[in-house]
């Protein structure tokens, strides 16, 4: 972030400093305290969809590291959120374990289980790649599905109390979004610092060109399977978030197609940013719940159409709504293809510069 | 750029317009209203609008099964509010739907949604397996009773408010068993006849099996050998390959457990390789979707239901028909899904009814009084739309007709017969306690 007028850095930490200024301490301050009141000003209903945004941006960060600045192609990671929603719930259910210290354990779990599915990306890249994550997809969900059955739930998952510290039981969505909000902002932090280190620096150097990378010193083999544990173990949180917001673990909790949906996250929101997987996050699943809670609202104006048989109406509405969704996206993706996270950048550098349109460095 | 702006203002005039135009006229109610109920009791009217609240896939796969299930609880709505003085006097009734896709996260969100109405809902409707099975911990803490199609009580919904409108899934297969058996010619054949199940991947697949610990009891107590298990996407994209996986095991019948948009392919394959397989099928099939367009193909399939047929014209049916013909609906709309539809609006009527009668005030009731009141009725008819059974130990009709396509309709092959219960109820049922004097064991 470039520094405000006159504010110079003197030392490599103020350089480091994600936060340099008290007035962008006070701002993020502010920023945080906002968003820890928001469920007090708005309905319970959108609480709850604001914690699988919350859920979903977890799970993107750590596929923006994998994808974004490492450059591996998974459409796998929902099963890697499986992965750790499973051991979670079985820790919890059939262990006793309280479910605080299952989120360890779920993220490193999955953490190795995306070890084990990411030695494919030693030998292919792209595509390849992808197809083989793919395929690491049907291999977890067809081992919780068939195995094990006494322990997993033979397809049916089971049941999870609601997570507790003393007295205080987390079942309201409001009590949930602030036991989310710290993971969140660790979670994040966490990814903005990695991506800042020799880590994060050697994951561009092998997305940019490995190649090179690789003649350069950085060890291939090692820096992508750290991509792959990192993401998942990110990945493996997500999934310890959804048992203490769903309280039931199943198989079949996390399709194909959710992780198809993570990828375009990231790809509207900007990959290789920070913000990009939060801002994806907001406009993915933010068109969801609106497609979801609208249609019943135009449901009765679709009927009116003349066209249209009063039966239909309503599938005509939530099929017109996920239309308009396809089309925003394509709209977005052909107007804005480095994702939101650039317009965001745009967008500030006009506000910091107005009146005037840019400003001389 | 001001033609633009001028096309871009009038198209949103008239979309305000239009939603304006589609709001419909609530019927109103009069402050002080009361309701008299059976007893004579002097109910006050609460005046905000009753809330109605339905969480289904009404898109996607089981779309063809709960569209037109919305449709028949807008149309009964139409009729109660029109000739039967609305819900204990409530006229101002409202449908809130969401559309689940069959994902369930998106249940899970609708549920916390409605969650939040004031006053907080006694009763939902849903369907679909895995988003009703995520959701039952849920309705079970929050006490809301969830009118649901179908369920088995060996795999899906371990429950306590959730309660199903058709009879068990193993006890649909035991009772298709049944049929074949007393069907089947034992000297002629000189052997058992051999059944394999076909069902959709996945969890759902399973609870139309019978319960592995007294499989072999009840295959042998109909003499039906069981030969396996063949699985099957929804949408059959290699049909042969099914039907060659079924003829390996050398079945003569098959019970389905799947959708209506699987049997037709399925159906077909059958008729086109000459393989001679029967087919029964669950009650989710039995729906126009499922015929195939050769009437030969589909001829002599069977299914069991718990709704009234068509085909009779018991009070409800007769007025379902009236409905179809004012609204011209289409024979997508004329299915057990729209019946259903109009069943569970007379089943929350008649609950909600009974309860303020027995309590006096809509304040009073709560979900937890709903099932109270709902198990004292045992197997019960409900206004000829079909039967129910709620007790303390039963929550799907154990009543069932077993029907036939003929000539490419489906048609009535029996009486009313008890659907045995496969699955002991105690271990998995929670009974309410405190039960009402005459609640049903």
């Amino acid at each position: 972030m470039a520094n405000p007028c006159g504010t110079y850095n003197e030392s490599y930490a103020q350089d480091m400093a994600i936060l340099r200024t008290r007035f962008q301490w006070l701002m993020a301050v502010a920023g945080i305290v906002f968003v820890a009141c928001v469920p007090l000003i708005i309905p319970a209903g959108i609480v709850h969809a604001l914690n699988m945004m919350l859920l979903t941006a977890v799970a993107a960060l750590g596929l923006n590291i994998l994808t974004g600045y490492c450059g591996q192609i998974s459409i796998g990671h929902a099963a890697f959120i499986l992965v750790g929603s499973e051991v979670a719930g079985v820790l919890v259910a059939k262990c006793g374990w309280n479910i605080f210290a299952t989120l360890p354990a779920a993220a490193l779990a999955s953490g190795l289980v995306g070890v084990l599915f990411g030695l494919p990306s030693l030998r292919v890249k792209g595509l390849y790649l992808a197809v083989a994550t793919l395929a690491a997809h049907y291999i977890l969900v067809g081992f919780f599905f068939h195995f094990f059955t006494d322990i997993f739930g033979n397809g049916w998952g089971f049941e999870v109390p609601s997570a507790k510290i003393g007295n205080i039981v987390f079942k309201t969505p409001a009590s949930i979004y602030w036991l989310f909000l710290p993971l969140v902002l660790v979670m994040t932090l966490f990814a903005r610092n990695l991506v800042r280190s020799h880590w994060g620096r050697a994951f561009v150097a092998v997305r940019d060109n490995d190649l090179a990378a690789e003649v350069m010193g950085i060890s291939l083999w090692r820096t992508k399977l750290y991509a792959f544990f990192i993401a998942c173990v990110f990945a493996g949180v997500a999934g310890w978030m959804w048992v203490v917001l769903g309280h039931w673990v199943r198989a079949d909790a996390w399709s194909i197609m959710d992780s198809i949906w993570y990828l375009g996250i990231l790809i509207v929101g900007g990959l290789g940013t920070t913000v990009g997987p939060f801002l994806g996050t907001l406009v993915i699943r933010g068109l969801n719940e609106l497609v979801t809670r609208g249609a019943p609202a135009i449901s009765p104006v679709v009927g009116l159409l003349p066209f249209v048989a009063t039966e239909a109406q309503a599938q005509i509405a939530v099929s017109l709504g996920w239309i308009t969704f396809g089309v925003i996206v394509i709209v977005f993706l052909i107007y804005e293809p480095r994702g939101l996270a650039h317009t965001w950048s745009v967008l500030r550098e006009r506000v910091r510069c107005w009146p005037f349109t840019y400003r001389y460095v | 750029m001001t033609k633009r702006w001028a096309y871009l203002s009038l198209s949103l005039i008239v979309v305000l317009g239009l939603i304006a135009c589609a709001k419909p006229e609530a019927p109103s109610v009069a402050k002080g209203q009361v309701w008299t109920s059976p007893s004579g009791k002097k109910i006050a009217v609460p005046e905000e609008q009753l809330n109605l609240f339905l969480i289904a896939d009404i898109t996607y796969v089981i779309g063809y099964w709960n569209a037109p299930r919305l449709v028949g609880q807008q149309d009964a709505i139409d009729y109660l509010t029109r000739y039967k003085d609305g819900i204990a006097g409530r006229k101002d009734l409202k449908v809130n739907w969401r559309d689940t896709r069959s994902k369930i996260d998106v249940a899970v969100s609708a549920y916390e949604e409605f969650l939040a109405f004031k006053p907080k809902p006694i009763m939902e409707f849903g369907c679909g397996t895995g988003e009703v099975m995520q959701n039952t911990p849920r309705y079970n803490g929050d006490q809301i009773v969830l009118y649901t199609c179908v369920m088995a009580p060996n795999t899906t919904y371990p429950v306590g408010y959730v309660f199903s409108t058709l009879p068990y899934n193993p006890d649909q297969h035991y009772l298709t068993l049944k049929y074949w058996s007393q069907n089947w010619d034992y000297a002629k054949e000189g052997r058992w006849p051999r059944e394999a199940v076909l069902s959709i991947r996945g969890a759902s697949g399973q609870c139309s099996l019978l319960p592995e610990n007294r499989r072999k009891e009840l295959y042998d107590s109909v003499k039906v050998e069981h030969v396996g298990f063949v699985e099957t996407p929804v949408v059959p994209t290699d049909p042969a390959s099914s039907i060659r996986k079924l003829q390996d095991l050398k079945a003569d019948l098959v019970w389905v457990y799947s959708l209506a948009v699987t049997a037709p392919p399925i159906l077909e394959e059958n008729y086109k390789m000459k393989a001679g397989l029967k087919f029964g099928m669950c009650a989710l099939m039995m729906d126009p979707l499922a015929l195939t367009k050769d009437p030969a193909a589909c001829e002599g399939v069977i299914a069991n239901s718990s709704y009234t047929p068509l085909d009779q014209d018991t009070e409800g049916i007769l007025l379902i028909k009236k409905y179809w013909e004012e609204k011209f609906r289409p024979t997508e709309t004329r299915s057990s899904g729209y019946i259903l539809g109009w069943m569970e609006m007379f089943v929350m009527k008649r609950a909600i009814e009974e309860a303020l009668d027995r309590l006096g005030s809509w304040d009073l009731l709560t979900g937890e009084e709903i099932r109270r009141q709902m198990e004292t009725w045992g197997t019960t008819d409900i206004s000829g739309f079909g039967r129910l059974t709620y007790t303390r130990t039963r929550r799907a009709p154990d009543e069932t007709k077993l029907y036939r396509v003929e000539n490419k309709q489906w048609k009535t092959a029996s009486d009313w017969i008890k659907a045995e219960p496969c699955v002991p109820s105690p271990d998995w049922l929670k009974p309410l306690p405190n039960p009402l004097p005459n609640a049903k064991p």
